[in-house]
């Protein structure tokens, strides 16, 4: 039997009731849209970053792998020196490579500078500079540190409380492998490239260490 | 012959309906928020 007019529907109650349950479900699904929204960004941005350390990583580990060895006589301070193309320590190590960030592979010849800046709030952070070669004076006297590296470079890593620079020297007879944190391009006992670098990135929070490594190469005399 | 629903029972199920709703949101966002990413 059909309901009398002005029997049918819901009552007041039932109908207020279903209103507020309606707004908190829709409540609940707009702020959960809102923390998936966010939940995507900050995932797209940590994919971003992990892209782009993978591509500079891949960078670096390829320019120091294409590190030249080169042996070459320069008259420096009426001395004259024969220089091996690798220079480094702790803060800085200074090397030819015929890689460049700019240019990529075999885009001419490089000089290459990696050094640790000071930047604001006590962090540092390794700095990658390059520039192109001309002469071998130039290169005696960029190897050398007369010569100071040219431009503000691309920064490379993370900030770091402190960051430092490690060269693996191979074993010989008598002295193990190691890693040293000089390597002089006038040492005449020493006439070769190290067979790696490190970098150590040191924070309160984590470190990370990054090994490079060189290929063995002869020298050429 | 087939019996119409009261009011009370009609408003009851849309209640209980939208009730249903309300709890089985608040289970996926509970579930979703729980899910954590280091």
């Amino acid at each position: 039997m059909p309901a009398a007019k002005g029997q049918r529907g819901f009552t007041l109650l039932e109908l207020l009731v279903s209103t507020a349950l309606t707004a908190i479900v829709l409540t609940l699904l707009t702020s959960g849209l809102r923390l998936t929204e966010a939940a995507w960004l900050r995932g797209s941005e940590r994919v971003r970053t992990m892209q782009q350390t993978l591509a500079e990583d891949e960078a670096i580990q390829a320019q120091v792998s294409s590190a030249i060895p080169r042996q070459l006589t320069t008259q420096f301070e009426q001395r004259q020196l024969q220089l091996t193309t690798f220079q480094g320590n702790a803060r800085e190590a200074r090397f030819f490579s015929n890689y460049s960030w700019q240019g990529g592979r075999n885009s001419g010849l490089w000089l290459v500078s990696y050094r640790v800046i000071h930047e604001s709030d006590d962090k540092e952070r390794l700095v990658v500079s390059e520039q192109g070669f001309s002469s071998e004076q130039q290169l005696a006297a960029f190897l050398l540190g007369s010569q100071p590296s040219t431009g503000s470079g691309f920064p490379y890593g993370e900030l770091a409380d402190h960051i430092e620079l490690f060269y693996l020297r191979p074993s010989s007879p008598g002295s193990p492998a190691a890693w040293v944190q000089e390597w002089k391009c006038d040492d005449q006992k020493q006439k070769q490239l190290p067979r790696g670098v490190r970098v150590h990135w040191q924070s309160a929070k984590q470190e990370r260490d990054l090994t490079l490594v060189i290929p063995v190469r002869e020298v050429p005399q | 012959m087939k019996k119409n629903r009261s009011r009370s029972e009609s408003g009851v199920v849309l209640i209980a309906v939208l009730g249903g709703i309300l709890l089985l949101t608040m289970i996926a966002l509970a579930l979703s928020s729980s899910v954590r990413v280091s």
